[in-house]
C-alpha cells in the first residue's frame, strides 16, 4: 500500500516538472501546437453548425465600394470601410506625388488574393488575444499572412496548421507590422501591448530626428514585411512621445476592435521575392 | 486499455467544449476539464486521474492560457493537494468529489490569475482577470455537481472506478436498502 502511494506521488512530481518545462516553450511554438490542435478537430467541430449567418463582407473584395441593394450592413460598419479606403487613397495620393516628384512611373494599386475565414475560437478560458480560424495551410493561408476585416489591417496569422490558423490581432505583443504615417511619411513598426485608458492599443516605434505627426493622424501599411500591400489602414495616433534623441512612441488606436469578429479576410498571397543584387553577374 | 478506451472521448468532450464556450452566457463558462480531471482523481486510481488530469491540463494550456504549462501545473497541484485531504476525510464520495472540483477551480485559476497577471503586463488586468475568475469559479459551483455524477455513472458502468470508490458505491447501497428495510418494516 506505501509503495503505491509513493509510486502516484513520483508520478505527480514528474508530471509537474513536465509542467514547468513546459513554460520554457516559446510563444511561437505554443500556437503552432494550438493549431495543430484545432486542425485536427477540425473535422467535428464542422459537425457543429454555425452559430450565425456570417457577415457577406469577409467574403468579398475587400476594396470595391459599388452600392448593393442587398447589403445588410450597419452605417457604422460603412462608414469604417470608407474611412478605410479614404486612408488608402489618401496614402496612395501621396504616394503618387513623391512618384510625381521623381519623375517615376506610376504602378497601379495590386488588389490582394485571399480567402475568407470563419473565427472558430475566441476567449477561451484565460487566452483573450489570439484568434483560431477554420482555414489552414492547405488553403493557401501561411505563417505572416495579413488579415484584414472591411479593408482594415486587423492582425497576423501566427501560426497554420493544414486545416487551421491562429492569428493575433494588432495589439498581441508579438505582432510586428511595418506601417507608415499617411501625412507625415514616417515609417516604422507597429507593435501591440500598449493601453489607452485601459483598452488594448498599439504603439508605432519610429527612428528619426524630428517627427512631425499630429494626433488623429491615420495609419496604414507600408507594405515592406511582405505581410499586407501598402495602403491598408491600421488605424490613428492618440498620443507622441518621444524617447531619447533619435526614438519616438506613438501610441495608435486599432481602426477595428476584434472583439465581436466572426469572419475575416486572410491574404494569400506570397510576398514578392526580391532579386538579390549578383557580384560579377552570379547570383 | 480500457481507460484510454473511455477517456479519450471525454478529453475530447471537454476540448469541444471549450472551444464552444462562446455559445454559452460567461456565467456558466466552467473549465470542464478540471472539474473531470478532479472527478477522476476521485473516482479513478489514482496515478490514472493523475495521467487524465495532467492530459486536460495540457489541452487547456494549449487552447486557452497565454503560458503553456503554467494552467497545467495549477491543476496538477489543486489535484494532488485535493486529493490528499478528499481521500482522508471521504473515500470516493460523489458531494465531496463535486466539492473538491469547486476548490479545484477556486485554487487552479486562482494561481494562473496570480502568477499571470504578476508576470505578464498584457493579457488581463487585475480587475478583469478577478472578474474572469469570479465567473469561472461560479460556473464550476454549477457544473461540478451534475459533471461529478454523471462522470460517477459513466465510469461505473464501464468498469473503471477505483477500489475505494467501489466499496464505497457497495456500501451506499448496502445503505440504502437497508433504510428501504427498516422503512418497510415501520
Amino acid at each position: 500500500m506505501r509503495r503505491k502511494k509513493s509510486y502516484s506521488r513520483t508520478i505527480l512530481v514528474v508530471l509537474l516538472l513536465v509542467a514547468f518545462a513546459c513554460m520554457l516553450i516559446p510563444t511561437g511554438q505554443r500556437l503552432g501546437l494550438r493549431s495543430q490542435l484545432l486542425s485536427a478537430l477540425r473535422p467535428v467541430l464542422d459537425l457543429f453548425p454555425s452559430r450565425e449567418e456570417q457577415p457577406a463582407v469577409a467574403s468579398r473584395n475587400v476594396y470595391t465600394l459599388e452600392p448593393d441593394a442587398r447589403d445588410q450592413r450597419s452605417a457604422s460598419e460603412t462608414e469604417r470601410q470608407l474611412q478605410a479606403e479614404l486612408a488608402k487613397l489618401l496614402d496612395e495620393n501621396q504616394r503618387l506625388r513623391a512618384h510625381l516628384r521623381a519623375a517615376t512611373p506610376v504602378r497601379g494599386q495590386r488588389i490582394p488574393k485571399g480567402i475568407s475565414a470563419s473565427v472558430i475560437t475566441r476567449e477561451l478560458l484565460w487566452e483573450q488575444s489570439v484568434y483560431g480560424l477554420d482555414r489552414g495551410t492547405q488553403d493557401g493561408t501561411r505563417v505572416g499572412s495579413g488579415v484584414l476585416y472591411l479593408g482594415v489591417a486587423v492582425g497576423k496569422i501566427m501560426a497554420a496548421a493544414p486545416r487551421a490558423a491562429c492569428f493575433a490581432p494588432l495589439t498581441h505583443p508579438e505582432t510586428r507590422i511595418a506601417v507608415r504615417l499617411t501625412i507625415c511619411r514616417a515609417e516604422g513598426i507597429l507593435q501591440g501591448g500598449a493601453t489607452i485608458e485601459g483598452q488594448p492599443a498599439c504603439v508605432l516605434k519610429v527612428v528619426a530626428a524630428e517627427l512631425n505627426a499630429r494626433v488623429g493622424e491615420w495609419i496604414v501599411t507600408s507594405g515592406l514585411d511582405g505581410s499586407f500591400p501598402a495602403g491598408c489602414w491600421i488605424g490613428q495616433v492618440a498620443s507622441i512621445e518621444r524617447r531619447g534623441n533619435m526614438e519616438w512612441a506613438v501610441t495608435v488606436k486599432p481602426a477595428c476592435e476584434t472583439d465581436g469578429l466572426e469572419a475575416v479576410y486572410v491574404l494569400t498571397e506570397p510576398p514578392v521575392q526580391m532579386p538579390r543584387p549578383t557580384r560579377n553577374g552570379r547570383p | 486499455m480500457r481507460e484510454t478506451l473511455v477517456l479519450l472521448p471525454l478529453w475530447l468532450i471537454a476540448a469541444l467544449w471549450h472551444i464552444q464556450l462562446g455559445a454559452l452566457p460567461p456565467w456558466l463558462h466552467a473549465d470542464l476539464g478540471l472539474l473531470m480531471g478532479l472527478c477522476a482523481m476521485a473516482f479513478l486510481r489514482r496515478e490514472t486521474g493523475l495521467i487524465f488530469l495532467f492530459a486536460l491540463g495540457l489541452q487547456a494550456d494549449l487552447l486557452g492560457s497565454e503560458r503553456l504549462g503554467l494552467l497545467t501545473a495549477g491543476y496538477l497541484m489543486s489535484g494532488g493537494v485535493l486529493l490528499s485531504i478528499e481521500r482522508e476525510l471521504a473515500p470516493a464520495g460523489r458531494y465531496f468529489a463535486a466539492l473538491a472540483a469547486i476548490a479545484g477551480s477556486v485554487v487552479a485559476h486562482g494561481m494562473y490569475f496570480v502568477l499571470s497577471t504578476s508576470l505578464s503586463a498584457g493579457g488581463f488586468g487585475w480587475s478583469a482577470g478577478g472578474a474572469k475568475w469570479l465567473s469561472l469559479c461560479a460556473a464550476a459551483a454549477i457544473w461540478a455537481g451534475p459533471v461529478a455524477w454523471l462522470l460517477h455513472k459513466v465510469w461505473s458502468w464501464t468498469g473503471l472506478l477505483s477500489p475505494e470508490a467501489q466499496g464505497a458505491r457497495a456500501s451506499r447501497t448496502t445503505r440504502h436498502q437497508h433504510r428501504k428495510m427498516r422503512a418497510r418494516r415501520a
